[in-house]
């Protein structure tokens, strides 16, 4: 028996490289390859072109410009199948080359992560199956970084909450389902949220239909026996917690993402922010406004493994200034050391040898000062402060009527809409709805500054549970509706400490420094299994101080506030046979906690504030000395205008 | 109903959408539930047919405009007194005055700021 394997992120980007190129290379001969440009980012993050090329692939075209020519004679399309839009297109495709063209075309296309009755059934219709061979490319999670994977499905959010697609869960069951296979199963599985709660159920579900198919064959319940190296799964729902994404993140990552956006590691942003890529700095006034004219978009790859970025981007922006400055600093007497130390060859020789890496050093810091720069420009702006006020204020239980007039304010001066729509919400769903008079009067606010057509814009947002009239017309802030279907706000804001007043940005002391002073209620969950003692610790009333912690505990003792939180609750422990398990037992002794790794799965999305937070949870339990890894998985990572933006209706009158 | 309405932002025709407006709201009137959507139905066709107007008065460029964005271009327009009546059944004062002063300043007409 092999030992079971620890969770290696390099490994499954390893994986997925060999994956492709190998169906790649049972297309014969040279081919042009078709890609969907929301996968090509994806697949930057682990495989190069040059590669590729070595594969022979000839060119690489977007499926989306529709640009195929015919100089291949094989076309291979890799797209994603579970929009039957994208499949149409590829369909479309295929039938206008061959019309084109005198070439007898080869087409392969390549779905993934699977290939779906529709899709075939969409290539049917249009005339194409029989001449198209079929692959799949089981593309499921991809390291964002050391200790983040995602599934980078774009449109998850949207799939889940407003077209109440589940194919995304079904993915993201599939994706755990693998993990299971290689390490073993989860010991427990806790949850929130409804949605949570199918996950699992399919999750359970797939490991008996696994224990069905192998009871046939030689047994290898080597497979379903408790896994060594993971502790347990945490799965949180997105819908558990709306308000913490619509919420202005201030990370240094987190801005990144919500001015530039960041997708797949990859920032795009006007050169001329960055400045000329070379050329001293006196020069750059000049060059930098010539820049401008041409305005370029320029790309920035946001790399975990440059020391200066990792440093940056879990980092407050407040803080941002004097760490870029330290740097800068350390640097500048690198350098001059240079003149004064350097005497004998030897160490000439040394300093010349580590140039290179304090190049690197100064060109990424460089692009790191240029963008916080930019950062904090736009920070400074007026609506930027006022809308973040309006959001503190809400979000730390103000009575929210006090901010109508600003709120009115800010719609009146034109703001973009997906930041009007986020203050809504936010308001909203701290709130558990609006009242049915201010709910319509914001409504008829936001459709006469925006436009009549955002009629359909409001009612998807209603759809998703974001901006909801008050039902029962209880109190501000009272318990108003069902246990379990909505979140109280009031109670659960007291019980996990989700506002701190006192944060220390520059070193922080608690999670709520991502967003000055709001502590993410979905990171706070996690703290609920994780980090009990310091949780009770916060809350002087609340909790059953000085239990040991450990997710043997599950929810407890906080069973009683996670109750009041939306969604369901899961708890769930897997056992394997217990001839299997003893069987291991013996083989490899027994595995004290330490180097157990904890994996968070987000459902619906992340967003960049959250993962800083679960980073920092992750550090303190590395300090306690637990030796417990965090390693956090998702569907996507998401921000709050793509939030709000999966339901704005695009088409104008 | 929202098909409807999908239905009338994807034909071009402004007396076709005026007819899709229509009927989506007759579709709603019956029920109590939806008097909000009704109303803003209602609003919406009326504004089409205003901007209608408007395109023949000042020059094309008016249909497809929210109506706060209406009526800053009226205002820079010039057509002040058109916008005051346009807004006053509908758009809060304080909008309006935002509106007006944006306007205004756009249009670089000190003289009106001033009597604000």
């Amino acid at each position: 028996m092999v030992p079971q394997a620890q969770i290696n992120t390099t490994e499954i980007s390893e994986k997925a490289r060999r994956d492709l190129l190998r169906l790649l290379e049972t297309v014969r001969g040279k081919k042009n390859l078709v890609i969907q440009k929301a996968l090509a980012g994806t697949l930057g993050l682990f495989v190069k072109f040059s590669t590729l090329q070595e594969y022979g692939v000839d060119r690489v075209f977007f499926l989306e410009n529709g640009n195929i020519d015919s100089s291949q004679k094989n076309v291979v399309f890799l797209v994603r199948s579970n929009k039957s839009r994208d499949v149409q297109a590829v369909a479309d495709q295929i039938n206008q080359l061959r019309q084109n063209s005198q070439v007898q075309h080869e087409f392969t296309t390549i779905w993934a992560p699977r290939r779906t009755l529709i899709s075939d059934q969409i290539l049917e219709e249009a005339g194409v199956l029989g001449d198209v061979t079929v692959y799949e490319y089981q593309l499921l999670f991809v390291p964002l970084s050391e200790d983040v994977l995602s599934l980078e499905l774009d449109e998850t959010f949207e799939d889940i909450y407003l077209t109440k697609d589940p194919t995304s869960i079904f993915l993201a069951a599939k994706a755990l389902m693998k993990f299971q296979q290689k390490c073993g199963l989860f010991p427990r599985i806790l949850g929130k949220g409804d949605n949570a709660k199918r996950l699992t159920n399919l999750l359970i579900r797939m490991r008996s239909e696994i224990t069905a198919e192998d009871a046939g064959e030689s047994s290898s319940f080597l497979d379903l026996t408790p896994s060594q190296s993971i502790d347990s799964l945490i799965i949180i729902d997105r819908e558990v917690d709306f308000p913490t994404v619509l919420l202005q993140q201030l990370t240094y990552e987190g801005l990144l993402d919500e001015f530039f956006g960041i997708s797949s590691n990859t920032v795009e942003v006007d050169s001329a922010t960055i400045g000329p890529p070379t050329g001293p700095p006196q020069a750059s006034s000049s060059t930098a406004a010539a820049s401008t004219t041409r305005s370029l978009s320029h790309k920035i790859a946001l790399d975990g493994a440059d020391p200066l970025y990792s440093a940056l981007r879990d980092a407050n922006c407040a803080v941002v200034g004097p760490i870029l400055n330290k740097v800068a600093r350390r640097l500048q007497s690198t350098y001059e050391s240079r003149h004064k130390a350097a005497q004998s060859t030897a160490e000439l020789r040394d300093f010349v040898a580590k140039l290179p890496g304090y190049q690197a050093e100064h060109s990424s810091l460089k692009q790191h000062t240029n963008l916080a720069e930019d950062v904090i420009r736009r920070t400074r702006a007026e609506f930027f402060t006022r809308a973040l006020e309006v959001q503190q204020n809400i979000a730390a239980g103000a009575d929210p009527t006090s901010q109508h007039d600003n709120i009115e304010e800010l719609l009146a001066r034109d703001v973009p809409l997906e930041l009007a729509l986020r203050l809504l919400c936010i308001y909203s769903t701290f709130s558990n709805g609006l009242r049915t008079r201010d709910y319509d009067n914001f409504r008829r606010m936001i459709l006469h500054t925006y436009g009549q057509e955002h009629l359909l814009t409001l009612h998807n947002l209603e759809k998703m549970g974001l901006l909801v009239a008050r039902t029962g017309g209880g109190l501000v802030g009272a318990a108003a509706g069902p246990v379990g279907s909505t979140t109280n706000y009031t109670v659960v804001r007291k019980n996990l400490h989700l506002i701190v007043d006192e944060v220390n940005e520059s070193e922080p002391d608690d999670i709520a420094y991502v967003f000055s002073g709001y502590a993410p209620l979905s990171v706070r969950l996690v703290q609920c299994v994780l980090q009990k003692q310091y949780l009770a610790s916060l809350s002087a009333t609340g909790g059953a101080g000085g239990t040991p912690a450990g997710a043997g505990l599950g929810w407890r003792p906080f069973e009683d506030t996670v109750k009041l939180v939306r969604g369901a609750t899961v708890d769930e422990t897997q056992t394997g046979e217990e001839k299997a398990v003893r069987a291991r037992q013996m083989l490899n002794g027994s595995v004290g906690e330490a180097g157990k790794t904890v994996v968070v799965f987000f459902l619906g999305g992340v967003c960049r504030a959250e993962l800083a937070a679960l980073r920092f949870v992750a550090d303190k339990l590395k300090g306690q000395g637990r030796g417990k890894k965090l390693l956090i998985c998702t569907t996507n990572v998401i921000s709050g205008d793509a939030v709000v933006g999966a339901a704005v209706e695009h088409r104008t009158f | 109903a929202n098909l409807l309405l999908s239905e009338a932002l994807d034909t071009q025709e402004t007396p076709k959408r005026l007819d899709k407006l229509k009927m989506a709201s007759k579709l709603l009137a019956d029920s109590r539930e939806n008097t909000f959507t009704v109303k803003a139905l209602d609003e919406t066709s009326k504004l089409l047919r205003e901007q209608e107007s408007l395109d023949k008065d000042f020059g094309p460029g008016f249909i497809g405009l929210s109506l706060n964005a209406t009526l800053y271009k009226l205002i820079r327009l010039g057509g002040l007194k058109r916008a005051t009546k346009l807004s006053s059944s509908t758009v809060s004062d304080r909008i309006f005055w935002w509106i007006k002063l944006r306007a205004l300043v756009a249009k670089r007409d000190w003289t009106e700021v001033e009597e604000l």
